[in-house]
């Protein structure tokens, strides 16, 4: 298709949005409302509310806030390390892949703040000077997630901005109406579509990507490490910071590829977004789904060949054949089984599979972390204080209510923003006529 | 003395840049809805002048994350937790690898900013009616003339690269 | 909330315009606070620490804000007195703890005396006399129950007259009672509770730390029973292998677990109806004429009489007082026959009124009322409508009395069939005297004016005698000064003062007496062939009931089973597999006729074929907290026997109750944190090298201060714990620590900050290591580091401090502690305090607020206390001894030891050279403070093989 029609489909829904948009927007609204009644809940009654106890102090909040940061990563993931390697095809999708890092950092950051005890005083694990003098323990894994979230967070949002200024720019001539086109001039900045702004643009970019590149590393090697620099067993291992970042892209993949394929439906982007990128995805999902078995091996074997029998144990008996055995099980098969379907050109041309599997695997990594988080923790400690974990609607409220804020979000950012980077794809496809030129 | 020539399409501009770099003529600039040469695109070389400024942020962050790690529990309130020494220098690496990051990103954006003097929401070439859709499907080459006598010659010289428009203008930058 | 209060009152305080002196102080305050108590309604303003004629515990300095007095005054159970000393902030008893002169005591206190000042302040007791459905008054009561009146409606004899009172054995009742039966020599005066031993005239007393080779019969003698600490004191003595007198050798025969049977070398579960067959066997074996009545008998009777004849005079029989009589006498014959008596046992009169007197049976008292010989009815405490065997019907009985009048605390079911309800003084609040289990007397002095205008019995009784206003200390110091006895003959004032102060009368426990050898009566009841058996056996929380409105205990793991609010049916695994039920399962037990529906609790040790229920609970008065609390048990009693028949049916697999149990794990799996060794393998010990030099963890050169004085550590002997509880009652009292109720119990959210831990040595066994676990206070804390916010860090003493203020609750302390000694404040616990719970508060205890960590401090509030008082000494040293924490203060058994480290000839530094000393998860490396010395069995085989 040409330009016009390009810039036509990606501009499309900021005029009128496709007729389902209103009906997801009430349904995510509804959650959101879920949502807000049970951290109020929580907030007025305590952190009682939920299911959580002793041994099991963190439960669902701790694992829903690993998964959305996994979530997190496949933004960057893509932008980032594919811009890096001059992957042109990661154009169609980096733009809703950055998008749903940003929204997935912000809801993940929530969690955190909302299970404190007193999430009145956040602010203690920030370095600053106080009249009581006290000052953040740098020893404790918490205040190193405070820098690294926060640094994630803004750096994504400065790489998302950065790319999205042309598009803006497009935005601000092309729609009609004078404040619609005066919002949008403003966030354009004054873009002007100079060759020295394209050249600038695109080196602050690709700094920009190498330096994402290492956070995307970096970030969720840090989370890890609020488990791994515990005594816990199941918890005190070393293979978790590469183990944990594998997983989060591995997630991250899953969720864009969970919302690209229902997305390109809804709004005919089936040309821009064609069935090559979904099918690259695939591959990389089944990579990286391999790369996550290796790990579970190595942790296993790790647990296996441990002269503590009680780390051997956790591993052995508790996990596999504890009070969550069967979640345990089913954690593997989700993530373990379902990415082999990509072997299989068949399957990873199928639309329909390949979301199916996407949320398969999305489960599967929540459930992971449950049994990283819960599992071992009811069974930590001594035996006399071993407890299981049964969750409130309360707990429930939350997830689902973080996943309606989720679709809320991106539902919004489909309806505002160019959904993705019409220069650059304009001009990887002008690339190619130019080559196809005798 | 300026003039701005308007091209339908990507290829017409590309053209009539080449054949105008071939002319010697230095002083040109491009307004399009996506870059048009490969050094535009690609950026291969030129951001070094963002880098300095980025490593420089980077190493202030960097050093300013572990000194105030270093100064709050080894220096203002020294405690003993868990039997660990005080400055735990493998302790401070996190924080201060992501505070760097931090300021080194920061460094590049507000530097490209700068350089590019934005954000200014008006600029004079926004004045010539039709720039709008540099940003849509048309592609524009500014050429600088030392002075306006050129200006016919100039003409001339460029119709046979058809563009659509060719505007002349004084004031406009 | 409440507890701030109190102490803004407490600072606000300091004028004079009440003439009693320094009392006046707390009495602001304390006005203040109880104005505001709906609990308190016609209370008179002026409530507050009773003028001075109650003295400190021996001579102490005069009252000072903010610095406790101790006064000792005794606790009466089954009307057995336990001398007590009790902690007094400004006329506020806020702590019990054991006088060490009491024997019933020697300083250390159980699980009821710990909770009685809860009960004290239980917002939930009865505050007004009451008659009918109508407020009354005291005088109301005294105009109708006046002589002149009363001899109206029950003849001049007094002939429809009764008293039915709870088990007495203060001479000032008995003075009482004896100058009413001379004004009613016709009136019935009965005594009754649950469990009293009225029917001895003559109680056996036991010397347990002269007795090698101690077979308690069904007889959980550590754990319950009148004089159950000292026992525990003088059995713990002798567990230690380095004991200069041996280790003793228990052999426990018995059919539930109980805590003496997890503490013997030798835990056999028999039948109820298995014992006395079992007995007559070892009787004859140890008469060496075996086999003659009932052939060999079971296999573990042979070597229990070995083991008995080996040690000859050196031994002693226990027989559980729940036993049938011929068992009881077997055991005695035993005892005979290895001449024991004298020596490990010997008998005292009963103090008892009434004692081993069918005439002042409850029994007795049935029959009146069921001929309708009783007009007026006079109960003086007890709860005789619910804690009665239910075939009696005592229930109905009552109502059916024309005029009733009951004293009690609160408005229970007995109060719900009177007529009259009057409310009684508790312990703390009242004047009166009684007796120990072996006669020794002890004052009871109050440490506060009635709360609610309660009254004691002896006030009720001059009523009788148509003396409505006498004082009760008045009464008290007539009967003392008649009786004049204080040892010497020295003067009144002297003696009264040092008995005040002392709270017991040296040298006045009973004369031992001749016991004829009791003849063998002929076995009642032979319950071999009964299909299932049922035992009926007190709450080791609630008791007969008596207790269950109190918080702490209800919330009181029960030893072993760790069950929680409420009761269940214990079965061994095997007949419960015969029933197809689990722990938790509803079950219909059947007896008597009634039956009760009664979740079951799957007991591993417990005998096949047998059930044990617990009473005290099902409670339906006006006890807010008991209400419902459990299942009713006493509909299944029969008159007279602890035991009985019962048919067993598993309801349909739907009915399913949970159980609020806090430990549900016994086993030891790989982490062994409790550890246990036979005699010879600890004969095979090495001596135990020191994990680290003495400067303990080096201090930081950036550390402003080093390590100081002083470094506090603890050492718990495994071998002398019994897993009593009452460190956890304890420290639950000194250090504010909130009940949360049934369902957070469930939820797994106790806030105890010191816990027992029962431990199997395999799944499947009866768990016999009872470990208490609290902080370990690790030199290289685990909690610590992974705390974001600094709020829990180490002292220069060697504490792992929690800053409360500080916290904010991420619990990543708690994820990260291998002991999980750690406790949240899921919710804020005391916010629906009454200004009159709060009351009971420690005032030198922050009370935590909503979403902070809490845990064991080692009692720091007493430890800088101890350090202020010594600086202000002169600058000296805190000497060992000095400093007891709270759950070491109360321990029967002496099993934990607290001082520093840095006293090199101290007993925690001797203990922890013992060999048998060990650290809980030791390969950690978190260097605990806390070391655990381990426990010994002295089981027969090896015992044989070292002679």
């Amino acid at each position: 298709m040409n330009d016009r029609a390009m810039i036509q489909t990606i501009l499309a829904p900021l005029d009128e949005p496709p007729r389902l948009w209103i009906v997801l927007v009430a349904v995510c609204a509804l959650g959101t409302l879920l949502w807000i009644t049970s951290v109020g809940y929580t907030l007025w009654m305590g952190i009682g509310a939920w299911g959580n106890n002793i041994p099991v102090a963190w439960a669902f909040d701790i694992v829903n806030f690993v998964w959305w940061i996994g979530i997190g990563h496949a933004g960057t993931f893509i932008s980032a390390f594919l811009l890096l390697l001059n992957q042109p095809w990661r154009d169609a999708v980096a733009r809703m892949a950055e998008a749903m890092t940003l929204f997935a950092l912000a809801i993940a950051a929530s969690f955190p703040l909302v299970h404190l005890g007193r999430p009145w005083f956040f602010y203690w694990l920030t370095p600053y000077p106080s009249t009581m003098g006290v000052w953040p323990n740098f020893k404790s894994a918490l205040p190193w997630d405070v820098a690294a979230i926060t640094t994630y967070f803004l750096v994504s949002l400065m790489f998302f901005y950065l790319g999205l200024v042309p598009d803006l720019a497009t935005a601000r001539d092309r729609l009609t109406g004078t404040t619609r086109r005066r919002i949008y001039g403003v966030f354009a900045l004054g873009w002007n579509g100079g060759g020295r702004q394209w050249r600038r643009r695109r080196a602050a970019l690709k700094m920009m990507a190498a330096i994402a590149a290492a956070l995307v590393v970096s970030v969720h090697s840090i989370v890890s490490l609020d488990f791994s620099i515990a005594q816990l067993p199941g918890w005190h291992s070393t293979i978790f910071p590469p183990y944990f970042v594998v997983g989060a892209i591995y997630s991250g993949l899953a969720m864009v590829l969970a919302l690209a394929v229902p997305v390109r439906a809804a709004y005919r982007l089936e040309a821009v977004i064609t069935l090559l990128h979904l099918e690259r995805l695939a591959k990389l999902l089944l990579t990286i789904g391999l790369l996550l078995v290796y790990c579970d091996a190595i942790e296993l074997y790790t647990a296996a060949s441990s002269h503590d029998p009680v780390e051997r144990a956790m591993h052995m008996v508790h996990w596999p054949f504890g009070p969550f055995g069967w979640l345990y099980w089913t954690m593997l098969a989700l993530t373990v089984l379902t990415p082999q379907l990509f072997w299989f050109r068949r399957f990873r041309c199928n639309v329909s599979i390949l979301f199916g599997a996407a949320v398969a695997i999305l489960m599967g990594m929540w459930l992971e972390r449950f049994v990283i988080v819960v599992a071992s923790l009811s069974r930590g400690g001594v035996p006399s204080k071993w407890h299981d974990y049964v969750p409130t609607w309360v707990d429930w409220g939350i997830l689902f209510g973080s996943l309606s804020i989720f679709g809320l979000f991106f539902l919004l950012f489909l309806r505002f923003v160019p959904a993705a980077a019409m220069g650059e794809l304009r001009r990887s496809r002008f690339e190619m006529l130019v080559e196809t030129k005798p | 003395m300026k003039l701005f020539l308007e091209f339908g399409t990507a290829e017409d501009a590309t053209e009539a840049l080449e054949s105008l770099r071939a002319r010697e003529y230095r002083r040109l600039e491009t307004y399009s809805p996506f870059p048009l040469t490969d050094d535009d695109a690609h950026a291969p070389r030129g951001w070094f002048m963002l880098a300095l400024p980025a490593f420089a942020a980077g190493a202030v962050g960097a050093a300013l994350s572990y000194g105030i790690q270093w100064y709050a529990t080894a220096r203002s309130y020294p405690l003993n937790i868990g039997g660990r020494p005080a400055h735990a220098a493998a302790a401070f690496v996190p924080a201060t690898f992501e505070t760097m990051c931090l300021f080194a990103a920061s460094a590049l954006f507000i530097g490209f900013l700068i350089a590019e003097r934005l954000p200014r929401l008006w600029q004079p070439i926004f004045e010539i009616d039709g720039f709008e859709r540099a940003s849509i499907d048309r592609f524009w080459i500014v050429m600088d003339l030392q002075s306006p006598e050129l200006a016919d010659f100039m003409v001339e010289q460029i119709r046979p690269m058809h563009p659509i428009r060719i505007v002349a203008s004084e004031d406009a930058v | 909330m409440s507890v701030r209060q109190e102490e803004m009152a407490r600072r606000l305080g300091v004028d004079r315009e009440c003439p009693e002196g320094a009392d006046t102080v707390s009495r602001r305050g304390f006005v203040k606070l109880l104005g505001a108590s709906i609990a308190l309604a016609g209370l008179d303003g002026c409530t507050r620490m009773p003028a001075s004629n109650i003295l400190p515990y021996a001579d102490q300095p005069e009252l000072t804000p903010g610095i406790p007095q101790y006064y000792a005054t005794s606790m009466v159970l089954d009307g057995f007195a336990t001398g007590l000393l009790v902690e007094s902030h400004e006329g506020r008893p806020t702590k019990v703890e054991g006088n060490p002169d009491h024997p019933a005591s020697l300083g250390a206190a159980g699980v009821y005396e710990q909770a009685s000042v809860l009960q004290l302040y239980d917002p939930h007791r009865a505050g007004r006399v009451r008659h009918r459905l109508g407020t009354s008054s005291w005088k109301e009561l005294a105009a109708v129950l006046a002589p002149s009146t009363l001899r109206a409606r029950v003849g001049a004899g007094g002939a429809g007259l009764f008293l039915l009172l709870e088990p007495t054995s203060s001479p000032l009742d008995s003075e009482l009672l004896d100058r009413l039966i001379g004004m009613y020599p016709a009136a019935g005066v009965h005594f009754y509770s649950p469990f009293a031993r009225l029917n001895d005239s003559l109680l056996p007393q036991y010397d347990v730390s002269e007795a090698d080779v101690i077979v308690a019969v069904d007889a959980d003698f550590l754990a319950t029973g009148p004089f159950h600490l000292r026992y525990a004191r003088d059995f713990a003595a002798r567990r230690r292998p380095e004991a200069s007198r041996g280790m003793n050798r228990l052999y426990a025969i018995e059919p539930s677990v109980t805590v003496t049977g997890t503490a013997a070398d030798h835990r056999i579960a028999v039948r109820p109806g298995e014992i006395v067959p079992a007995l007559e066997v070892l009787l004859a074996a140890i008469r060496g004429t075996p086999g003659q009545r009932s052939g060999p008998g079971p296999d573990w009777v042979a070597p229990i009489a070995r083991d008995l004849r080996a040690h000859g005079d050196r031994s002693l029989i226990v027989a559980g007082p729940y036993l049938p009589e011929r068992a009881r006498a077997l055991a005695h014959q035993i005892n005979l026959a290895l001449g024991n008596i004298g020596r490990t046992i010997w008998f005292s009169r009963s103090p008892l009124l009434g004692a081993g007197d069918e005439r002042h049976s409850l029994a007795r008292l049935v029959d009146a009322l069921r001929a309708g010989h009783v007009d007026t009815l006079i109960c003086v405490g007890g709860n005789p409508s619910y804690a009665t065997p239910g075939a009696l019907g005592v229930a109905s009985l009552i109502r059916r009395v024309p005029q009733t009048v009951y004293l009690g605390l609160y408005e229970n079911e007995t109060a719900r069939d009177c007529q009259w309800m009057v409310p009684a003084a508790h312990f703390l609040e009242s004047w009166s005297d009684a007796r120990a289990y072996d006669g020794t007397l002890s004052i009871v002095q109050p440490l506060i004016e009635p709360l609610a205008g309660g009254k004691t019995s002896a006030e009720l009784l001059s009523l009788l005698l148509g003396m409505p206003d006498a004082h009760p200390y008045d009464l008290l110091r007539q009967a003392w000064r008649g009786r004049g006895n204080f040892g010497d003959g020295s003067d009144f004032e002297d003696g009264w003062r040092k008995i005040l102060g002392r709270g017991v009368v040296e040298g006045s426990s009973f004369p031992r007496e001749q016991a004829g050898s009791a003849a063998l009566t002929p076995d009642a009841q032979r319950q071999r062939s009964l299909p299932i058996e049922i035992l009926f056996r007190p709450d080791a929380r609630v008791r007969d009931g008596a207790f269950a409105n109190n918080g702490w205990l209800q919330e009181l793991p029960d030893p072993v089973t760790t069950l929680t609010w409420g009761n269940a049916a214990h079965l061994s695994p095997a007949t419960a597999q015969r029933f197809g039920a689990v722990t938790g399962d509803l079950l219909d037990i059947q007896s008597a006729g009634l039956t009760v529906r009664i979740p079951a609790l799957v007991m591993p040790g417990h005998a096949d074929d047998t059930v044990t229920v617990h009473f005290g609970y099902g409670r339906d008065g006006s006890e807010a907290l008991a209400r419902g609390v459990g299942v009713d048990v006493y509909p299944l009693w029969p008159d007279g026997a602890f035991t009985a028949g019962a048919s067993v049916t598993r309801m349909p697999s739907a009915s399913h109750r949970t159980l609020a149990i806090t430990q549900p794990h016994h086993t030891l799996d790989a982490s062994k944190p409790a550890r246990a060794m036979t005699l010879d393998e600890y004969s095979r010990l090495g001596p135990r090298k020191p994990s680290r030099s003495l400067t303990l963890y080096e201090p930081q050169a950036s550390l402003p201060d080093g390590p100081a004085r002083q470094q506090w550590a603890m050492t718990i002997d495994l071998g002398a714990c019994i897993g009593c509880g009452a460190c956890m009652v304890a420290c639950q009292a000194e250090n504010n620590v909130p009940v949360v109720g049934h369902d957070d119990v469930v939820r797994g959210r106790e806030m105890h900050w010191l816990r027992i831990d029962w431990y199997a040595a395999r799944s499947g066994e009866p768990a016999t290591i009872a470990q208490p676990m609290l902080c370990q206070q690790c030199e290289k804390a685990p909690c610590e580091y992974v705390c974001p916010v600094e709020a829990t860090v180490h002292s220069s003493d060697g504490l792992n401090e929690m800053v409360y203020n500080r916290c904010v609750g991420t619990r990543f302390c708690s994820n990260n502690c291998p002991y999980k000694v750690r406790r949240f404040n899921w919710f804020d616990y005391s916010a629906g305090l009454s200004p009159i719970e709060g009351l009971v508060k420690n005032p030198d205890v922050t009370v935590r607020e909503r979403g902070v960590m809490e845990k064991c401090t080692f009692c720091v509030q007493r430890i800088r206390q101890a350090e202020i008082a010594a600086r202000l000494d002169g600058r000296r040293p805190v000497r060992e001894g000095e400093i007891q924490t709270a759950c070491q203060q109360t321990c029967p058994t002496r099993a934990i030891v607290f001082g520093s480290l840095t006293e090199k000839d101290g007993q925690v530094a001797r203990d922890r050279r013992n060999p048998r000393a060990y650290a809980a998860l030791e390969d950690l490396g978190t260097e605990p403070r806390v070391l655990y010395l381990a426990r010994v069995r002295n089981s027969a085989s090896e015992g044989d093989r070292r002679k």
